[in-house]
This record gives structure tokens, C-alpha cells and sequence, in this order.
């Protein structure tokens, strides 16, 4: 019987038959591709059978912590030469030689076809091994078959200008001597070099089939970065903790998505001119004392399809000046889509009714309100992934000012609005006011969705305390107070708008 | 991210539930026949196909590479997904709750798992095709190569050859 067998396998008994051997490569290949790559390697030495299959993979992972030590051991000195000689044979091994090589019946069998490839590893001081890299890439790519091909660049060394111009210098080199791998290229992330002034323009003009570039703490050494690259089919640009004086998209005809996040330099941190297909921009900033408001028609004038804004605030300044409907109007004509995130408690939030009379077609309006509940000394230190607790306040915040606007025009009506979402609604009279707001002005609203704060699990347990202890704010808990807040919503209205509570 | 294909998938949806309300015949290779709801056979890419395309619906399709065991398992499966929503959180979780209990009981038995996995390839099912491969992925992961031979009863057969050369490999990375 089928479950005795299992049985005697696990008591290791006898061996259960050899039946995993009977699936196709295809299969076997696709259980391998669900592996890490020095797992599914580590499979050939199990039989024969097994033995050519990582080199048959067609989606590649190649990973440099892999050749690193176990995280308890990566702070400790370890050579990035080491690591990148290790690295370079494991690439040379695995795209090179190809297991049919030795049939030489077929003249195509040196041509691997391998559909997705995905390499992070450092830019080296020793340009052999980013060359070597780059060629073992660019033998297999030059067939056309790949549909992926990203190169996640990460850097050595201290971070001094002097490195990042250092940086750059490797990064432009390695690029130039391996034009065939950049051709192809699709994804590229970029790690602290320092730009000049045109050298983004120049890196998509080189990888015509760049679709995604990401620059994560990169600077421009005291310069506007200008980005021109009219033959570019770049979709996705994110910028990330870049210490940019400026950010000007002169001319990208196929960009849809911009990341703009954690900038470190005075507003507006970017500025958009030709992109027609920008559809997706995402901004999210703790404001420093050095930074001012900024307007939204700073960022962009002309018309565009932008259809979803997220503005992130991380429970500091509100970096926006609100504005009125005339301006912004062309810039928000699409727009279907606006998240207004971690808007800090104590702020007024009529002005963000900006958003809604000057985007006739928004569709869904998501607020999320954060409350800070870090007032006593005991609840530090804390750390919590991926919630907005977490991060550091530092010691040069902007001051939170409270941001009041009193250019809302009396009779304006949105037609189009179908969804208020209000994350860390509370029971006070500010959201309950800002709610009945937009529902008086929305006139075909037709839900509203309010929801209490997104736990942070770890800050309730060492506290001791859930959101529901707090007098300050409190999200609506039991019935009766949650059919409370609706009576008081709907109060002299004939809204037809479903109200969800939690 | 919420976008505007809601409301196709809404109308794929209730279309899907219009055409469910029809009954299909698989036969296993051992003839033995099989009557699933047309939402259940659409699990199946290669079915769903066969459907649109105006096949034999009434005749019903012949699965030659099936054997009634495997059929009546993966029917199990399709059952599941292809007739219950999975709209709320409650309905997705008891679906997961399903698939949980499903594997753990494949799992036991590896050589019936591999003929679900076969049976998932060949119909393109593709739920339950990731849900086989994960589970025989995951028997692999943290193993060595000597524990993973004996979880599957795969035979040593490596030439001393062979063994130079992974060796060799090895030092590289």
C-alpha cells in the first residue's frame, strides 16, 4: 500500500522506488526553478539523471549572497575579489557550457536558450570579472530568445564622493566593453555612483531595451541629472534615497511609472517634461527642515495620462502645497486613483478635498491617517518591519505644521467619485467631519470604507497595548458604536453611499 | 493595486458560472468515465480549450494519459476550485485550508504525486500543477544530496568520472 511505503521510506528502511525519474526534464525543471540556485545545483550530484539538469534551466537567479558568508559573518572582512572570482566561475559554468555541446550533430546546440536571467553582483575593482560576466551574458542573450535580462549592481568600499565617481567610472567601462550584454539588457539597478549631468541619458541610449532602471542612493555631484532618451523604451524609473540636486525627465516617450522616494535634497525633487505615458507616480518623502512645499504643477505643467497618484508623507510635513483646480487641472484630467498616505494625526484634512476638484475622473480616494503613539520613553527602542514606526525621526524633521486651505470652492460637486477608503479612521469630529465632507461633495459615492490603523504587531505587544487603549484615538470596536459613527455620517444626508466599518 | 479589470473579471466570472451549469464526461485511459461540472473541467487550460473551440462537449473528451485513480484526485481538486467562490477572505481561506490538506496527503505518497503532477502538466492545470511542484520543491530545499536521494528513492549511479567533474565545478562556486 501506497502509505506503507511512505512509512518505510521515512524509517529509511528501504528505499521507495525511483519513480521522481520518470518525470520529464520539463518537470523536473520547473521543481528545480522553485529552488535558490546553489540548492537546485546542488541536485546534479544526485544521479545521472540529475546531472546536466541545472544547465537546462531557463530561468537563472544569480545571486552574490549566495557567495557570500552566512549573514553573521558578513560584517566580518571578506574580499570582494574572492567573492567575485567565485562568482565569475559559477557564471562561466552555468551559461557556457552547455550539456549537448559535445553533440555535434546539432550546429545550434551551443545556443542556450534561457528565458530569464537575473544577476546582482559587484562592481568590482577588477574589471576582468564584470567582463567576463558580461560576455558569458551576452554570448546567450544575443540570440533574442531572452525575454529578461537584469543586472543588479551593488558596490564596495566606503561611501565617499570620491568612491562614487569611482563607481561610476566602473559602471560606464564595464558598460562600454560589453555593449553586447547592455544591448539586451532589460532591468538595471544602479547602487551609489556618482552621475554627471547627461550620463543617465547616455545609459538608456545605450540599452535600447532597458524597460526598468532603478538608482538607489546614487548622487549627481551638485548637478540637475537631465534624463533625454527619445529612442528609450524605459517603462519604470525608480529613485530611491538619491541625493540628486534635481531630477529633470526631459524626454522619455514610453515611461508609465515613477518611483520618487526618501529624496535628500530641497524640493521638488523632480521634474517631469515630455514622458505622454506617465500613468503611475509614487512619492514618498519625510520631510527635512531644509525642505519646502512644493506645488504639484512644479513637478509637471503639461497634460499626461496619469491615472494613479501615491503621496507618501511618513508622518511628517505635508510636503504639498494644495492648489486650486485651474492649474492642476491638465496634469490631473485622468487621474482615477490617489493615495494620500501617513498624513500625521494632529493635521487638518480638508485641504487634501484639492485632489477631488481638480481630477473630474478620480474614481477612488484613499487616505490614511497616522497617529503616533511614541510618547513615553519605555516604548522605545522599537523595530518593526515595513511599518511606518519603524523609521528613524531624525533629529532634522521638518516641523509639522498643520496645513489648513480655505480656497475650496462652496458649490463644487464631484460626479465620478466611487470609493472613500480612510485608513486610522478614529471617532473624533475631524474625521467624522472630513467624511461627511466628501460625501456631501461626491454626490454618486458608493461606498466608503473606513478602517482602523494597520497594526503594528510588535509595538502592541511591547507596549502592552492595542489601538483600542488609547484615548487620544480610537477606532470605532463594537457594534454599537460603529452603527453610531454611521447614524452621525449620514446625518441630514441622502446618501446612498455603503458604509463599511473595520 | 485596484484597476479598471475588476469588472472583466466580474463578467468572465459570471460567464463562467452560466457555462458551469453544463455537465462534461472525462474517461480515464481504464474507460471509466467521470461526469464534472463544466466550471470543475474549465480548471483544466487544456479542456477550457477544447470547449471554447467548440469541441465534442456531449461526446465528452477521452483522457488517455489518465488512470482513473489520478483523474478522481485531480477531479478532486478541480471540484474544489472550479465550483466554490473565492471572493471573501473566508472563501479564500477555506480554499487554502483545501489545498493544505490536499498536498499533505499527496505528500505521503510520492509516487501518486507524481502522477497528479503529470496528470497537472498534461491537462494545464495550473494551480495544481504549482501546488505539486512546490511540495516536491520543498522536500528538496535544505537537504542534502543524501537525504534528498532517500526522500525520493533516487539511485546513486554517478561515475567516479562524474564525481571529478562535479568536484571540479565545486571549487568554482
Amino acid at each position: 500500500m501506497a502509505s506503507s511505503r511512505a512509512i518505510e521510506e521515512e524509517e529509511g528502511e528501504t528505499v521507495g522506488d525511483d519513480r521522481i525519474n520518470a518525470l520529464p526534464d520539463d518537470i523536473l525543471l520547473q521543481i528545480l526553478e522553485r529552488l535558490d540556485l546553489p540548492m537546485a545545483i546542488r541536485t546534479s550530484t544526485l544521479s545521472r539523471r540529475w546531472l546536466q539538469l541545472p544547465r537546462l534551466l531557463s530561468h537563472l537567479i544569480i545571486d552574490i549572497t549566495h557567495f557570500m558568508p552566512a549573514p553573521p559573518r558578513r560584517t566580518v572582512n571578506f574580499s570582494v575579489d574572492q567573492i567575485m572570482a567565485a562568482y565569475t566561475a559559477a557564471v562561466n559554468n552555468l551559461l557556457l557550457s552547455s550539456p549537448s555541446s559535445s553533440n555535434s550533430n546539432n550546429s545550434n546546440s551551443n545556443t542556450r536558450i534561457i528565458k530569464r536571467m537575473q544577476l546582482s553582483f559587484f562592481l568590482s575593482e577588477d574589471p576582468s570579472y564584470l567582463c567576463s560576466v558580461g560576455d558569458a551574458v551576452g554570448a546567450i542573450v544575443d540570440a533574442g530568445k531572452t525575454d529578461l535580462l537584469e543586472f543588479s549592481l551593488w558596490s564596495d568600499g566606503k561611501l565617499t564622493l570620491e568612491h562614487c565617481q569611482l563607481l561610476r567610472q566602473r559602471f560606464m567601462s564595464f558598460s562600454q566593453s560589453c555593449p553586447v550584454a547592455f544591448r539586451w539588457l532589460t532591468n538595471l539597478a544602479l547602487r551609489n555612483l556618482a552621475f554627471q549631468e547627461s550620463d543617465v541619458s547616455h545609459i538608456l541610449n545605450t540599452c535600447h531595451n532597458l524597460k526598468f532602471l532603478a538608482l538607489c542612493s546614487c548622487v549627481s555631484d551638485f548637478v540637475v541629472l537631465k534624463i533625454d532618451a527619445p529612442h528609450s523604451k524605459l517603462l519604470t524609473l525608480e529613485i530611491v534615497t538619491c541625493g540628486f540636486d534635481r531630477v529633470d525627465l526631459i524626454h522619455l516617450p514610453n515611461l508609465r511609472r515613477v518611483v520618487c522616494w526618501d529624496w535628500g535634497l530641497p524640493n521638488p525633487p523632480i521634474r517631469f517634461g515630455n514622458v505622454p505615458c506617465l500613468h503611475n507616480m509614487s512619492l514618498s518623502c519625510s520631510a527635512t527642515n531644509d525642505q519646502t512645499p512644493f506645488r504639484l504643477t512644479e513637478l509637471i505643467s503639461s497634460a499626461t495620462n496619469l491615472t494613479i497618484l501615491y503621496l507618501d508623507f511618513q508622518d511628517q510635513m505635508i510636503w504639498i502645497e494644495p492648489q486650486g483646480p485651474k492649474l492642476l487641472y491638465p496634469v490631473f484630467s485622468n487621474v482615477r486613483d490617489v493615495y494620500l498616505c501617513n498624513i500625521f494625526y494632529e493635521c487638518d484634512l480638508n485641504w487634501t478635498v484639492f485632489v477631488p476638484e481638480a481630477a473630474p475622473r478620480l474614481s477612488n480616494f484613499y487616505l490614511k491617517a497616522y497617529y503616533s503613539i511614541i510618547k513615553s520613553k519605555i516604548m522605545v527602542p522599537i523595530y518593526c518591519e515595513n511599518h511606518p514606526c519603524e523609521r528613524n525621526r531624525c533629529e532634522d524633521s521638518a516641523e509639522k505644521v498643520n496645513l489648513l486651505w480655505d480656497q475650496m470652492s462652496s458649490d463644487f460637486k464631484h460626479h465620478h467619485l466611487n470609493l472613500l477608503e480612510i485608513t486610522g479612521f478614529a471617532m473624533d469630529d475631524k474625521m467624522i467631519n472630513y467624511t461627511r465632507l466628501i460625501m456631501e461633495r461626491a454626490v454618486n459615492l458608493k461606498r466608503i470604507r473606513l478602517l482602523d490603523q494597520v497594526p503594528c504587531d510588535k509595538r502592541n505587544v511591547m507596549n502592552g497595548m492595542g489601538s483600542t487603549s488609547s484615548n487620544k484615538w480610537r477606532f470605532p470596536v463594537d457594534q454599537g458604536e460603529k452603527s453610531l459613527i454611521k447614524q452621525k455620517l449620514i446625518d441630514g444626508f441622502s446618501s446612498s453611499a455603503e458604509i463599511t466599518i473595520g | 493595486m485596484a484597476t479598471g479589470s475588476g469588472a472583466a473579471a466580474a463578467a468572465a466570472d459570471a460567464e463562467e458560472k452560466e457555462s458551469g451549469s453544463r455537465m462534461i464526461t472525462l474517461t480515464s485511459n481504464e474507460g471509466k468515465a467521470f461526469v464534472v461540472t463544466e466550471a470543475s473541467a474549465r480548471q483544466s487550460a487544456t479542456i477550457r480549450s477544447m470547449v471554447d473551440d467548440g469541441g465534442c462537449v456531449d461526446k465528452g473528451f477521452p483522457l488517455p494519459n489518465v488512470d482513473s485513480k489520478t483523474l478522481a484526485r485531480v477531479i478532486q481538486y478541480c471540484d474544489e476550485h472550479g465550483n466554490k467562490e473565492a471572493h471573501t477572505v473566508d472563501e479564500r481561506a477555506a480554499l487554502a485550508k483545501f489545498d493544505k490538506d490536499f498536498i499533505a496527503e499527496l505528500d505521503a505518497d510520492k509516487a501518486f504525486l507524481y502522477d497528479v503532477t503529470m496528470a497537472a502538466n498534461y491537462l494545464h492545470i495550473q494551480g495544481l500543477f504549482a501546488l505539486t511542484t512546490q511540495c516536491i520543491a520543498d522536500t528538496i530545499k535544505g537537504k542534502t544530496p543524501e537525504e534528498i536521494r532517500t526522500a525520493f528513492g533516487i539511485e546513486y549511479d554517478l561515475t567516479a568520472q562524474d564525481e571529478e567533474e562535479i568536484k571540479e565545478e565545486d571549487t568554482h562556486a
